[in-house]
């Protein structure tokens, strides 16, 4: 199906659009950069529609207000940094189910450690946590060959189990008032640390993605690691990179939970990996790699927690959050692979 | 007069027109019962097209078609399956994870009185079918991903053998194999024909048409131009059909030969892959381009590979302008100056999904870079140059590369390469697949590139190519050097290097050298 697609000659249509203007032309090209996923417009009328139809149906809540916008970027800021992270890995060909595992274990290690040792040295070994559990998912990926998703689909079982040893299954309480104010439960000015967390993240990710060669290198290694690779990129040390930024990715989630709960526990952000990836994939990321976009990533995890949080105010429960989620998932692939039909 | 069931298969005045072109030009071919006939001819002479007719895939636009007693009538597709034609193609078509048994009865499964598979019988009459052909040693009950390449081609035969009752079509059978095993696999064949079966055997490797064909037929654009039995020919009479036309012995211009003094670009010497290449050694001048002949499976694509860093080789050594090279990665020969044009574009040539522009640039990323951050538009700038240069023809820049033709996907390898600025061009099959105008194109964009004081070391099947583009030709069989073959030297011709590149124990390169 796809190498009959493939065959099809030049289009009429494409070539009538060659001789752009300079400036239409740098337009183009920045938008393309900008979003390099599969269903931009997709992904922003359901947007719209979305929030359209809770905004009618919620006019009489406080859904509209800013206040709840910015709650709904706090809530959902792990998953979009986690969904950043995830678009790198996806788009390099792998997958990384341990992501949200590293979540409680990080948590721990900065709960823990701050205490004695102070806040730098908590958050540096907490986040060297998470790279290392990406060092290690990706060097058994890539040395051993092994499909990632088993790779990590094992750290992650290993990651919850340990996550319970430290303090056997008891909460621990992190009172650190400097580390709170900066993960997570600060504000700036009128803006939520979190929204800023976010920001950063997205601003960081998408340069990278968008704009380096490293970005450029990951999407080839996802899209055909054999031509990246005889191009001369490395795609082993591709995919190990984007390993240890998912695992990082993971562990700043982690900081940033303790920080806002003032606590951890080994089952924080325990539900959040299916999250994460329908999120990375609402937002137009190829699951077969290759394509990806942090700013869509983004989009979806603010689209998801959207619903959740309409949903929450029209009075309905999680069955209902999860099965709007699900509908959601489906309908931005099916229009994804669609649209991407339509266009070859 | 024969009898109506001599023939297996019996084509008489076929002919087949593709919009303008006449593939196939009043060809007879008739394959007897029990017997193996071996059929020749380059790439494109029409073999491919003529098997398709016999198997009923495609409909000769003149001449008849019967498959034993039965005339094809080209109304349905399995009409000459069901008369008793199989093919087995080059790629295996096997199932790894199933046992032997699965795999012969895939789809033509033995059910027993309610339905389910009667495991029981399929074993029985599997364990008769494997002993008739004289496979042994081979437990049908194993999963087929454990067997050697040579044990799955037999099985394959098996398979088809099942399934045909007339006529089998086996094409290049013995590429893959290693030596000691072609001749079990033709024990093999010489029982399925035993069986009572016409057998087709399409092969580049003149030599086993002697030792197993009763019969030879020789395509060349689309007509035969050789049909005898081969006791009654022989391998010079066949590379003469092949050829055809007294191919001058290169005295095609003269390129200005660099100085015997310089110092080789690239010595290679002792150079071994385990079962792949033994004892490889030769040298490349600047400014020339040397040319490998070799028949797939000679060790060509690992020699490239090799030389790329893709494989590590187990012995030997190499020099890159006097000094040590030795690549541990594609990328480390990249940036040593070394680059491969590959041999498949789709696999290891272009990422299909990305744009033309996002496809040029992935050789140079690391040189496009101020900052850590991509310099779209000085990459715009070289993409935009490089399109110029080789003259592809393309709507616009962000177009997916699949939407090219062959011959434009092909100069997008070759933009990579060129950005790259290697000193040393790996060519692999360069010219496969494209128009003659794109050809040509290469040809003369190499041959700039190496006037320079680059070289190039040039893969082909084309040998009138060879002829046309190379200083110097190495004749490479099975993994070793067989020969070294210099412009104007009398070797230097297609008829013998047709020769030259086959296996060994065949005609010696001595013997073949005067036309």
């Amino acid at each position: 199906m796809a190498v009959a697609r493939a065959e099809k000659p030049d289009e009429p249509g494409a070539v009538a659009a060659a001789p752009a203007g300079e400036l239409r032309e740098w337009l183009r090209d920045t938008a393309i950069r900008t979003y390099r996923g599969e269903n931009a417009g997709i992904l922003i009328a359901a947007m719209v529609v979305i929030i359209g139809i809770f905004a009618i149906l919620l006019r009489h809540t406080a859904f509209l207000s800013v206040d709840n916008f910015l709650g709904i970027v706090r809530q959902t800021a792990v998953i979009s940094i986690m969904a950043i992270a995830t678009v790198f890995v996806i788009s390099a060909g792998e997958i990384d189910l341990s992501i949200a595992a590293v979540i409680p274990l990080a948590g721990y290690w900065a709960g823990l450690l701050m205490p004695r040792y102070g806040m730098a040295f908590g958050v540096f070994v907490a986040l060297a946590f998470g790279a290392g559990v990406g060092l290690v998912n990706g060097l058994i990926t890539v040395l051993l060959r092994v499909p990632s998703f088993v790779v990590t689909l094992g750290t992650m079982g290993l990651l919850q189990g340990l996550a319970m040893v430290p303090t056997n299954s008891q909460a621990i309480v992190v009172d650190h008032p400097t580390f709170d104010s900066w993960f997570g439960g600060g504000d700036v000015g009128p803006v939520p640390g979190l929204a800023i967390w976010t920001l950063a993240a997205t601003l960081v990710g998408y340069l990278v993605l968008a704009w380096t060669p490293a970005g450029k290198a990951v999407l080839a290694t996802g899209a055909n690691p054999n031509a990246a690779r005889f191009s001369g990129i490395r795609t082993n040390l591709v995919k190990v990179s984007v390993m240890m930024a998912s695992g990082t990715a993971g562990a700043l989630g982690g900081l940033l939970y303790v920080g806002q709960y003032q606590g951890a526990r080994y089952d924080l952000g325990s539900s959040d990996l299916l999250t994460v990836i329908a999120a990375a994939i609402i937002g137009g990321t190829a699951l077969t790699g290759g394509k990806g976009s942090v700013i869509g990533a983004v989009v979806g995890s603010l689209l998801l927690g959207a619903v959740n949080n309409g949903l929450i105010i029209e009075g309905l429960n999680v069955p209902e959050q999860l099965m709007f989620r699900g509908g959601i998932i489906i309908a931005a692939v099916v229009l994804s692979a669609r649209a991407a039909r339509r266009r070859t | 007069m024969d009898a109506p069931d001599e023939f297996a298969l019996d084509m008489t005045g076929v002919s087949k027109r593709f919009g303008q072109t006449l593939v196939l030009d009043n060809v007879d071919f008739r394959v007897r019962r029990g017997t193996i006939h071996g059929l020749v001819g380059h790439n494109g002479a029409g073999k491919s097209t003529l098997m398709k007719i016999a198997l009923g895939g495609v409909a000769p636009t003149k001449g008849t078609v019967r498959v034993g007693e039965t005339q094809l009538t080209y109304s349905r597709p399995a009409e000459a399956r069901s008369a008793g034609v199989g093919m087995v193609l080059q790629e295996l078509s096997l199932i790894p994870t199933l046992s032997v048994v699965d795999n012969i009865f895939l789809n033509a499964e033995k059910r027993s009185p309610l339905g389910t598979i009667s495991a029981r019988a399929q074993r029985r009459e599997a364990r008769a079918l494997l002993r008739n052909l004289g496979i042994t040693g081979i437990n049908p009950s194993r999963p087929v991903g454990e067997l050697g390449v040579a044990e799955l081609q037999m099985i394959e035969i098996a398979k088809a053998a099942r399934l045909s009752s007339r006529l089998l079509i086996l094409d290049e059978p013995t590429g893959p194999l290693a030596r000691a095993e072609v001749g079990r696999l033709f024990e093999l064949i010489r029982r399925t024909a035993a069986l009572g079966l016409g057998v087709v055997f399409i092969t580049h490797h003149l030599r086993e048409v002697f030792e197993i064909c009763d019969e030879v037929t020789v395509l060349r654009d689309g007509r035969t131009v050789l049909h005898e039995a081969t006791a009654e020919t022989d391998v010079g009479a066949v590379v003469r059909a092949l050829v055809g036309r007294e191919l001058a012995a290169a005295e095609a211009e003269q390129t200005p030969r660099p100085p015997s003094d310089a110092q080789p670009l690239l010595e290679v010497r002792g150079l071994t892959v385990k079962g792949k290449l033994d004892d490889v050694a030769f040298r490349l001048l600047p400014g020339q381009i040397v040319g490998v002949a070799g028949l797939a499976g000679s060790g060509r694509t690992v020699l490239l590979k090799t030389l790329f860093g893709d494989i590590r080789p187990e012995r030997g050594e190499m020099r890159l302008e006097g000094r040590r090279y030795r690549p541990r990665s594609p990328a480390d020969a990249i940036a040593k100056g070394v680059f491969l044009v590959p041999e498949d574009r789709r696999v290891h040539g272009l990422v299909p999904i990305h744009s033309v522009e996002q496809n040029v640039v992935l050789s140079i990323l690391r040189r496009l870079k101020r900052l850590l951050l991509y310099r779209p538009r000085a990459a715009r700038r070289l993409v935009r140059r490089m399109v110029e240069t080789l003259g592809i023809r393309l709507a616009n820049l962000r177009q997916p590369v699949p939407e090219l033709s062959g011959g434009n996907q092909q100069k997008v390898v070759f933009s990579k390469a060129l950005l790259s600025e290697p000193d040393l061009f790996l060519l692999d099959e360069p010219t496969f697949g494209i128009d003659v105008h794109t050809a040509a194109d290469i040809v003369r964009l190499i041959r700039a590139e190496v006037e320079g004081g680059k070289a190039a070391l040039w893969v082909t099947s084309d040998l009138p190519e060879l002829l046309n583009v190379a200083d110097e030709i190495l004749v490479l069989a099975d993994g070793t050097i067989k020969d070294v073959v210099p412009r104007g030297a009398p070797g230097f011709s297609e008829e013998a290097l047709l020769h030259a590149i086959q296996r060994s124990e065949t005609v010696g390169v001595g013997e073949a050298a005067a036309p």
